[in-house]
C-alpha cells in the first residue's frame, strides 16, 4: 500500500501556517480580552463599577485578525527577510494597541458617585510600559532579525 | 539552527520582569481603593481627618490633603500630611479647626502617592461636609 501525501513544500508552508496561527491566536487573545480585561480590573480598583468590560469592538476584533494574518505570512515567509520585519511589525503593532487600550499609559476614573461623594481617581501604568517596551518590544524585533541573519551564515 | 538559548534566556528574563513589574498592580486591583479610608472626628476644637490604609502593597510618599469648601467653592481651610511610606494598618492624621468645618458645605481630600514606589495615584473625593462625618 503506498502512502499519498502532501508534497514537502506543502507540508512544511502548512506546518507553518499552522504555526503562524498559533502565534497570531496568542496575539488576539492578549490584545482581544486579556488588556482590555485588565484595564477593566484596574479601573474597579479605583472604585469604577464592576462590569465595566465591554466586548469587543469590531476595530479591536479588526486589529487582532490583522495580527494573526502577520503573524501566519511572517511564519510562512521564513527564511525571507520579510519574515524578522513582519514579526517585528507585529510586535510593535500590538504594543502600540496595548498602549492605546491602556489609555496611553493612565488608568483614569472620572466624576464617580460613591454614595454622596464625587471620586476622580487616576493610576500611572508608564513603568509597567515601559518594561514591556525594554523585555518585550526590543527583543521582539531583534532576535527575528537576529535569528534570520544567523540561519544566513550558517548557510553553505 | 536558530539562536534558541537567546530566546529561552530573554523570554524568561522578561517574564519575570514583567511579573515583578505587574504584581503591585494586581494586588492593588484585587483590594481595590476599599483598603484606603478616611474618617473624621471633632475633639478638642480641632477637625481631625484620618487616612486608614489597610492594604498589602506598601505606599511610597504618600500626600494626604484635605480642603473644606464653602458654599461657593472658597477654600475655607485647608491642610496636608505626608508619609514617605504607609503600611497595613498606618495611618495620617490632618488637624483642621473646627470653626471652619461649621461653615463648610464640602470637603474634598486628595490622597496622592506611589504603589510599591512604582506607580502613581492620585484620588480626590469631594463630599457634602453633613455626609463626610
Amino acid at each position: 500500500m503506498s502512502r499519498v501525501g502532501l508534497p514537502g513544500w506543502a507540508r512544511r508552508l502548512a506546518g507553518s501556517v499552522l504555526v503562524g496561527l498559533a502565534q497570531g491566536a496568542a496575539y488576539y487573545v492578549v490584545i482581544v480580552y486579556l488588556i482590555p480585561y485588565l484595564y477593566a480590573s484596574l479601573a474597579e480598583g479605583l472604585g469604577a463599577p464592576a462590569g465595566a468590560l465591554q466586548p469587543p469592538s469590531r476595530a479591536l476584533v479588526g486589529l487582532g485578525l490583522m495580527l494573526v494574518g502577520i503573524s501566519v505570512a511572517a511564519r510562512a515567509l521564513r527564511g525571507n527577510v520579510a519574515s524578522p520585519l513582519l514579526s517585528g511589525l507585529a510586535v510593535l503593532l500590538s504594543y502600540a494597541i496595548t498602549v492605546y487600550l491602556m489609555g496611553g499609559g493612565t488608568v483614569r476614573v472620572e466624576g464617580l458617585r460613591v454614595g454622596d461623594a464625587t471620586v476622580d481617581a487616576s493610576l500611572d501604568l508608564d513603568p509597567l510600559l515601559a518594561v514591556a517596551f525594554v523585555f518585550y518590544v526590543i527583543p521582539g524585533i531583534l532576535i527575528p532579525l537576529a535569528e534570520h541573519f544567523y540561519a544566513k551564515a550558517e548557510e553553505p | 539552527m536558530g539562536l534558541p538559548w537567546l530566546k529561552t534566556v530573554v523570554g524568561l528574563v522578561a517574564l519575570v520582569a514583567v511579573g515583578l513589574a505587574a504584581y503591585p498592580l494586581a494586588a492593588f486591583a484585587l483590594e481595590g481603593v476599599e483598603s484606603v479610608t478616611v474618617e473624621s472626628t471633632v475633639s478638642g476644637g480641632a477637625a481631625v481627618f484620618t487616612l486608614h490604609y489597610n492594604g498589602s502593597v506598601t505606599l511610597k510618599d504618600v500626600d494626604f490633603g484635605v480642603e473644606l469648601l464653602s458654599p461657593q467653592g472658597a477654600v475655607l481651610a485647608s491642610g496636608h500630611a505626608g508619609a514617605a511610606r504607609l503600611e497595613r494598618g498606618g495611618s495620617i492624621e490632618v488637624r483642621l479647626p473646627a470653626q471652619a468645618l461649621a461653615g463648610a458645605a464640602e470637603v474634598r481630600v486628595t490622597i496622592t502617592g506611589d504603589i510599591a514606589g512604582i506607580y502613581h495615584f492620585n484620588i480626590t473625593s469631594t463630599q457634602p461636609v453633613e455626609a463626610s462625618g
